[in-house]
């Protein structure tokens, strides 16, 4: 970042790929987990508690791969309120940014909760409860509410703990962990008889159903990693070091819960003193404190037991606590900043240098949710949070994959794309569904926050909020008199050519009986400001008043200037937004590079677009079209073919040939195909023949065919997008060696198109 | 009736007599193909990540090119 002066300054990168995945370490082992381990045991049985975490470790390494893409392609600070701004808008970042609010509030609420409720279990142990003579309920609240007030106080005086000293403090909570674990390893192989305690491996009385319950229940232990993105400006080489950072602490959190969980369940003897009936019946009963009172059980005394597993939580949820208050704080001040909430939430203390409006209403949720709602209500709403946060990632991670893979500079990709944030999403859904089992309030209290946000942004935040310089931008705008059924955009890139693409697309309106908009996107580079864009404007209005002069006297038309970083983006941006039927460019036919079949603009626009594409190639002037060959292999794309050729064949004595290459084997019957399309088209039969020829070689038989045609009009590919990078379709390679006029074609439709129209 | 490798299996890891009911069997081939799956997801995650650096961040079309080409 420049400064006024020329100095370049910026956050100095000292954090290491050890001190961020130990950062995203600490948040996720931030005792959630020592709660949930009695409560899932109790709920979905031993073996139900362990493929809980194993699962949800699952869905949460889908999620994370999601945040270890943005995070590599955008490192910069403002983690999911920063992706949905970039991927969905403006309405979207401040629903991100609500709920990461409200999320990180309640997990607050249940780090305060759980710190209250193994202090007192310690005090107890050591009778001190019962001298004081206090209802323990009461006062587990008064000190969650109490911890909860210490941090705010905390966090307002600006104190917090360095990267280093951080990942020492992680260090030691993961020591504590891992250790439980390996001695639970211990016991079971020294006294394998308490492996019968996994029997039965699920809860009888709802088995597998239970197990969904208990999955949503306790996703807020894998709550903590998405921190990461936070650290984008102050990593060491983060387009690399975040995601492994990210990827490696769900990896490792995971397999420790996993190993706890085993321990907890074998920490105790059946039958051993101060227990009774079946163990995980044992342990599920005492709720909250179950995985405490049995992992005293490991230990040779029962009071050192106590002693270490508090100061381990103790230490574990003041942490958590301290970088929860933090992050909630800095969520409403960014809304406050961007003025998506009232200024005041931006207000910043004179001495502290802190944003105290925004730490006191985080305080009144945290101290209201600690101080009310029963600890399982606390747990369940700050995972149903979570999920709703992180279903929203998963949907950036999709979006801007599609809508901006060509822009961005990825340092890591998801494999399978887009299989995992599909799963994650699902999933997701699935254990936000089922939270409901566990607590009611929580499915209250979460939704009613969204349409609270949603009803802010609305009536409030809309109006006021700062724009931003990478959304696209309306500079003018006519619209059309009287629209008709079809729409038909003519996207005039290069307004040299702007005539005579108008021209040709004349037929193809008139055909459709259309209304036209008229779009030309002005790309402005990233270094020049908004404020000068508009001498990139002249050359655009200048080509859309000449296109103007031939289209208005005849079709309802509408214009469009707008700005945009990137022209395939803006194109399918505004074929969404006005819901095209029909998208018209040209092209000039240069020389692919490695990556690109058309070009860097055509691709992503033949790609993404939900409407039908129609691209042409050396079609201006008056030109006419008396022979027209079409190569045809079936599907849409070979359909939408033949009826622009149709269109644009001389109407009296033109003629277009369907033509089919065999090269031995192949199931499609071309004679169907063409009659099918004759009588859907009202085609009479002398204008429409058939053609095959025989050839190994289908792109040569293709191009040596067309030499003796006035134009050529060819469908596109319709092969999945990965294979499309890998390998140059015939389409395109035709396209690209063509000598004639060339019309390629994509039709919109099925499964593909619908994804576009929405992402 | 139960296949005899499938109590034999368990009864190496420690349990005795009895004979494993589906629900065990299901959860520990549910909990040991996660893990795997996860482990597979993490190594994968990491080759590329090493590989992308290597060559210096870029688009996505670029680097899937690219991954493809090394696989």
């Amino acid at each position: 970042m420049a400064d006024r002066q020329g100095i370049s300054s910026q956050l100095s990168r000292d954090l290491s790929l050890f001190q961020i995945t130990m950062m995203g370490l600490g948040m996720m082992i931030g005792a959630g987990v020592f709660i949930g381990i009695g409560i899932s045991v109790g709920e979905a049985g031993p073996g139900g508690a362990m493929l809980t975490f194993t699962l949800n470790g699952l869905v949460a390494l889908f999620t994370a791969m999601s945040f270890a893409e943005l995070s590599s392609a955008i490192p910069r600070a403002g983690g999911t309120y920063n992706f949905a701004r970039i991927a969905f808008g403006r309405g979207t970042s401040f629903l991100a940014g609500w709920i990461e609010w409200f999320a990180s509030c309640v997990a607050g609420s249940l780090y305060a909760v759980v710190f209250a409720t193994y202090t007192l279990r310690f005090l107890a142990s050591l009778g001190l409860l019962e001298w004081l003579g206090f209802d323990i309920d009461i006062l587990e609240r008064a000190v969650a509410m109490a911890v909860a007030g210490f941090f705010l106080y905390v966090n307002y005086r600006g104190a917090s703990e360095t990267g280093k000293i951080g990942a020492l403090f992680t260090l030691g909570q993961m020591l504590f962990v891992l250790s439980i674990a390996a001695l639970g390893i211990i016991t079971a192989i020294v006294d394998p008889q308490r492996i019968e305690n996994f029997r039965p491996f699920l809860n009888p009385d709802g088995g597998w159903l239970r197990l969904l319950a208990t999955m949503g229940f306790i996703y807020v232990a894998f709550e903590g990693f998405e921190v990461i993105a936070q650290a984008g400006d102050e990593a060491v080489d983060p387009k690399r070091n975040l995601p492994k950072a990210m990827i490696y602490s769900v990896f490792i959190v995971t397999l420790t819960y996993v190993a706890v969980t085993f321990a907890t369940v074998v920490a105790v003897k059946a039958g051993s003193e101060g227990t009774e009936g079946e163990v995980w019946r044992w342990i599920g009963a005492a709720g909250k404190h179950g995985f405490g009172n049995a992992v005293a059980k490991l230990l040779p005394t029962g009071f050192l037991g106590h002693m270490l597993v508090a100061l381990a939580v103790i230490f574990s949820s003041t942490s958590a606590l301290n970088a929860t208050i933090f992050s909630a704080a800095r969520a409403s001040y960014a809304l406050g900043r961007d003025r998506m909430l009232p200024e005041a939430f931006a207000r910043i203390a004179a001495v502290r240098r802190t944003p105290w409006v925004a730490l006191m209403f985080t305080g009144v949720i945290i101290l209201t949710v600690a101080g009310l709602l029963p600890t399982k209500d606390v747990a369940s709403c700050a995972s149903i949070m979570f999920l709703f946060l992180f279903f929203l990632v998963n949907l950036c991670v999709i979006r801007i994959r599609l809508n901006m893979g060509d822009e961005l500079a990825y340092g890591f990709l998801m494999p399978l794309f887009p299989a995992p944030p599909l799963l994650a999403l699902i999933c997701q859904a699935l254990l936000a569904i089922f939270i409901v089992h566990m607590s009611r309030l929580a499915w209250v209290i979460g939704p009613l926050w969204v349409v609270c946000g949603i009803g802010i942004y609305l009536l409030y935040s809309r109006s006021r909020t700062i724009s931003t310089d990478d959304e696209i931008m309306v500079f003018e705008e006519a619209k059309a008199p009287a629209p008709g059924a079809c729409r038909i955009m003519v996207a005039l890139a290069n307004p040299d050519n702007a005539l005579q693409l108008v021209q040709t697309t004349y037929k193809l309106c008139g055909a459709k009986e259309a209304s036209v908009e008229l779009l030309h996107m002005v790309p402005v580079p990233e270094q020049v400001p908004l404020s000068d864009a508009g001498r990139y404007m002249l050359a655009g209005r200048e080509g859309i008043m000449e296109s103007m002069l031939y289209l208005a006297p005849l079709y309802p038309i509408a214009t469009g200037l707008r700005y945009c970083r990137n022209i395939g983006r803006g194109i399918v941006s505004a074929v969404r937004e006005k819901k095209i039927d029909m998208l018209i460019m040209g092209w000039g036919g240069e020389a692919t590079s490695g990556e690109f079949r058309l070009g860097s603009t055509i691709d992503p626009i033949i790609e993404r677009s939900p409407c039908d594409v129609v691209i042409l190639k050396d079609c201006g002037g008056n030109r006419t079209f008396k022979r027209v060959l079409v190569p045809i292999a079936g599907g849409p794309n070979g359909a939408l073919a033949l009826e622009v050729a149709n269109i644009l064949t001389e109407p009296d004595d033109g003629r277009i040939t369907a033509l089919t290459v065999a090269v031995g084997g192949g199931k499609f019957d071309a004679t169907a195909f063409v009659d099918q399309q004759r009588q859907r088209l009202g085609i009479p039969p002398q204008r429409l023949c058939l053609k095959t020829v025989v050839s190994r070689n289908v792109a040569q038989a293709i191009l040596t065919e067309a030499d003796r045609y006035d134009l050529l009009v060819l469908g596109a590919t319709r092969q999945p997008l990965l294979r499309q990078i890998v390998r140059r379709n015939l389409p395109e390679r035709v396209a690209g060696r063509c000598s004639v006029p060339l019309v390629m074609v994509r039709a919109s439709g099925g499964l593909r198109s619908w994804v576009h129209r929405w992402f | 009736m139960r296949p005899a490798a499938y109590n034999a299996a368990f009864k190496l890891a420690g349990w005795s007599d009895s004979q494993m009911d589906i629900d065990t069997a299901a959860g520990c081939a549910i909990i040991a193909a996660s893990l795997i799956l996860m482990t597979s997801l993490v190594l994968w995650s990491r080759w590329a990540i090493e590989r992308i650096a290597r060559r210096g961040p870029t688009s996505a079309r670029r680097i899937i090119k690219d991954l493809d080409r090394g696989r």
